[in-house]
């Protein structure tokens, strides 16, 4: 037993010396970060790097699908920055927010950058999310990053429906959202209970057709036994490539061109219009790594690392780095897109989420 | 047992486990009654039990809880039984093939079982493509494993082992004489079975049934792989997706759920421990001629021996075998034209992914920990229990509590002890250890006192006599008589803990992952065959050390439940 008290007490001393080191090193890293943000260019890039190389790794909490970009960019910055090692952890959006928000809340947070389309707003305002300053950021239209600069968007997402293309012939495709009501399509129809699926969808809806006539839509679309499938809206994509089910909804527009590159008997329809999303990118509130993080911040806006999303048929979000395929370019004009911005998602989401269970309640 | 050594003992390790123990309930009972996050707002209110008894989808998820408990415990007596049957009561061939089985289906991880049967079950799984091949159709899926009846199927499976040992050790605790004697007197195998074997099991069975209906309530793999995706919420499930909904989890209404779930498992519990009990009570006294009897099958006994390989095949060589055809094809579809295009793709990803093998290492390394940091715990425990040291039934007590927690509120109440916590543990290695070291203590007490019971008092009075200290006495004379039970327990616990995946779901983080949890994610995130493939060696090192605890269990002389 004294062994063990000992050890317990050893344990706390050692926890608390540390915590202590702690507030002190931010103290220096403050003034550090503000030392390196007056310098640009190489300079910069040199000063982050070298500190980044002490600290060895950098964790970023994504909602980005590993084996479609973020190992080709992990493979790409490491190869930049031999000695940072890029750690990262794959969840869906409001799970990597709630995640962070209960490790701030424990003042322990693990990740160093995060990203996802509905953690931006809900980060900054819970304190998780620390302001930062990246050169790259300015190039970046002001509807694509945060007035306070607490995230810039990294990538851009379209989402729409999907449909397999041997279970549903190319004359019946649903063009629009009323398509959606035939009764042949009843109990055809899948989406997630994820906060960007379903409950996006029908933010989607309301945005595209007007509160009023969206519900409206919302309560027929009920009638139609919509399958409630818990997985994320790659698998979901995976699921209706399988023919699992024929019709899936709000699943995003470059997941579908890269299966039907490999093959997959599948097509994208944005409807009457599809929603455009930012996926916004930021640095987490006393982060381990902080240099680490603003070099990986820095990567993934600049033109090099906005390539890495360009040729794994991501969105860039730069201006100046557009898509090989202009099919899936929202800028494009070649379909019609509504935007459901951090801030109405921040604001809105749990409405939907309510909309959607009624939606499903039938 | 009144010394004042005894004394400082009781009370410290009373003082470690209330510390241990009551956090853990503060944060469900306190937590139930706040709204939202953590217990810090103190504004006490009913609403998370209106909202639960409110909502008509809450009492749809009490019923697919019952439901799916009360068939799965069926369909886990029906198959056990069986097979305890044959096993203990005929001379069919293959009888002891249910042995075997157990031993594999104890050790397998519970989630690498429920994945391999999607596969067999589930969207372009097995059955389904020989369906669509035979029937011509191109709908990929004509019979749905993620419903009720699919959920119950592959629980019932999962418990089926459990209901086996039990039921075997309660036809072994019958007389066969009564059996030959009706044999004698003219009666039919099933004659015998219906008027002798099943009213004297009868007692034990039920309470098989009720324990077995206890943990299909507690599951969590089960609902969360082939019920969520199909949409069928069980209380385990709901929990689960209450905190997980959303930004801001919802703590105050998932912990009036979990206080709720608790207290009908416990109430369960304490009718099972009855039950049980006086099932002991139809013990038929043997006299000195006590010999096993079996019935003879004659010619048929061929038949009979069919069912067991029947049984073997299903419960075990089915799903093993589906598992590793998909760990070595690049997409799993059944039959079709690629299904022996085997590759090592799979197992190469596997091993090179950080957070299975991270995963792995931390699970072996903390389960390993936990276990013998609870088996020292539970020995002092149950030695003091056994010999009666004044306030002993109280620690008795404080180590039985976990009990009646299901996995997933111990990982989520031991969540909020953690952010609550002063110190930053929440999200380490730490929390974990924690974890699995609470949901240890009644399994590893179980067999400290199973140990205790069968060292006799004598022994100690010896050494007493002889001027040994209590500690002494413990150290040297205790311990060392003990050191079968304890290892048998670790390692029992060690298994429970490693195969789970609802204690950690809640506490394992990308910094600390843990096997089943990285195993869930990846299967999430749609990586079947690689999960397949990381689950088959995972399976393997489990069963090996099922194996292991099944020959330390025979020569300690324990029943393993």
């Amino acid at each position: 037993m004294r062994k063990m008290s000992i050890a317990a007490l050893a344990l706390v001393i050692g926890t608390s010396a540390l915590a202590g080191c702690g507030r002190d090193a931010s103290a220096d890293v403050s003034a550090e970060v503000a030392k390196i943000d007056q310098q640009s260019g190489p300079a910069r890039e040199q000063a982050l790097y070298a500190k980044a190389k002490d600290e060895g790794s950098v964790t970023w909490y994504t909602g980005l699908i590993p084996n479609q970009v973020v190992i080709p960019i992990k493979e790409a910055f490491e190869k930049k920055y031999p000695g940072v090692e890029l750690k990262y952890y794959r969840g869906g959006s409001s799970e990597i927010a709630q995640k962070m928000l209960l490790e701030a809340k424990a003042r322990a947070p693990k990740s160093d950058v995060w990203d996802g389309a509905h953690a931006g707003e809900a980060l900054k305002g819970a304190r998780a999310a620390e302001k930062y300053d990246s050169p790259y950021a300015e190039d970046y239209p002001n509807d694509q990053k945060d007035p306070d600069g607490y995230w810039t968007a990294v990538n851009i997402y379209v989402k729409g429906i999907a449909y397999n293309t041997d279970r549903v012939k190319p004359a019946d495709a649903p063009k629009t959202f009323d398509d959606l009501l035939d009764p042949k399509w009843k109990g055809q129809v899948a989406w997630t209970p994820e906060a960007t699926g379903g409950a996006d969808f029908i933010g989607n809806v309301l945005n595209t057709l007007g509160e009023q006539q969206g519900e409206e839509f919302l309560r027929k679309l009920a009638g139609q036994k919509l399958k409630v499938v818990q997985v994320s809206s790659r698998e979901l994509l995976n699921q209706a490539i399988a023919g699992q089910y024929p019709i899936v909804l709000q699943v995003f527009n470059n997941h579908v061109a890269l299966s039907k590159k490999d093959g997959a008997h599948v097509a994208f329809s944005a409807l009457n219009a599809a929603s455009k999303e930012l996926n916004p990118l930021g640095l987490t509130a006393g982060a381990a790594h902080p240099f680490a993080a603003r070099l990986l911040i820095d990567f993934l806006l600049s033109p090099e690392g906005q390539a890495v999303f360009r040729d794994a048929a991501y969105i860039p979000a730069s201006p100046d780095v557009r898509p090989t395929d202009p099919d899936l370019d929202p800028e494009s004009g070649r379909f019609k897109t509504t935007l459901l911005s951090p801030a109405q998602i921040e604001k809105d989401s749990g409405r939907w989420m309510d909309l959607f269970d009624k939606v499903n309640a039938g | 047992m009144r010394t004042r050594f005894v004394g400082w003992v009781v009370l410290v390790l009373g003082v470690v486990l209330a510390a241990v123990m009551a956090p853990i309930l503060w944060q469900l009972i306190a937590g139930s009654l706040t709204e939202g996050m953590l217990v810090d707002s103190r504004v006490w209110t009913l609403e998370n039990f209106r909202e639960l008894f409110g909502d008509s989808s809450n009492i749809h998820a009490a019923v697919n809880t019952v439901v799916f408990a009360i068939g799965s415990a069926l369909l886990a007596i029906l198959i056990g039984g069986t097979q305890a049957w044959l096993a203990e009561r005929t001379n069919a061939p293959f009888r002891t093939l249910a042995y075997l089985g157990a031993v594999i289906l104890i050790g397998t991880p519970y989630l690498v079982y429920v994945i391999s049967w999607t596969l067999i079950l589930g969207r372009n799984g097995l059955v389904n493509s020989i369906l669509g091949r035979l029937t011509g159709s191109d709908n990929p899926s004509i019979i749905t494993v993620n419903s009720l009846l699919g959920m119950i199927f592959i629980e019932g499976l999962i418990w089926s082992p459990l209901a086996f040992l039990l039921i075997v050790s309660a036809f072994k605790r019958a007389n066969p004489a009564l059996e030959e004697a009706a044999q004698m007197s003219g009666a039919g195998t099933f004659t015998v079975l219906r008027r002798i074997t099943l009213p004297l099991a009868w007692p034990a069975i039920l309470a098989v049934g009720l324990l077995a209906f206890v943990r299909v309530m507690e599951a969590f793999e089960v609902p969360a792989v082939v019920g969520l995706p199909g949409g069928v919420e069980v209380v385990t499930t709901k929990v689960y997706q209450t905190i997980r909904r959303g930004i801001t989890p919802d703590y105050g209404f998932a912990n009036a759920l979990s206080v709720t779930l608790m207290l009908v498992v416990g109430v369960l519990l304490w009718r099972y421990n009855r039950l049980s009990k006086r099932a002991e009570r139809y013990q038929v006294v043997s006299g000195e001629a006590y010999r096993p009897g079996v019935m003879d099958f004659g010619r048929w006994r061929y038949a009979y021996g069919a069912v067991s390989v029947v049984l073997f095949g299903i419960l075990v060589a089915l799903p093993i075998v589906v598992l590793a055809w998909a760990a070595f094809v690049p997409v799993f579809q059944g039959f079709n034209s690629s299904m022996f295009n085997f590759v090592l793709q799979n197992f190469r990803w596997a091993l090179s992914t950080p957070s299975l093998v991270e995963g792995a290492m931390n699970t072996i390394l903390l389960c390993a920990i936990a276990s013998v940091a609870a088996s020292l715990i539970t020995c002092l425990v149950a030695w003091l229990v056994v010999r009666r040291a004044p306030a002993s039934a109280l620690l008795d007590q404080l180590v039985s509590v976990p009990l009646i927690i299901p996995g997933i509120v111990v990982g989520i109440a031991i969540a909020q002890v953690g952010l609550a916590s002063p110190i930053p543990v929440y999200g380490t290695i730490w929390i974990l250890m924690f974890g699995y070291f609470v949901t240890f203590l009644p399994f590893t007490m179980r067999f400290a006192y199973a140990g205790v019971i069968q060292i006799r008092a004598d022994l100690e009075e010896a050494a007493l006599v002889s001027g040994a200290s209590r500690f002494r006495l413990f150290v040297r004379v205790v311990l060392p008589l003990l050191a079968t039970s304890l290892l048998t327990g670790g390692i029992f616990a060690f298994m429970q803990g490693a195969r789970a995946l609802s204690m950690p779901i809640f506490l394992a983080s990308p910094d600390s992952p843990v096997a089943a949890v990285s195993l869930y994610d990846a299967f999430v995130n749609g990586s079947t065959t690689q999960v397949a493939a990381f689950g088959l060696l995972w399976m393997l090192v489990m069963v090996t050390m099922s194996g292991l605890i099944f020959a330390f269990a025979k020569r300690s002389n324990v029943s393993l439940y």
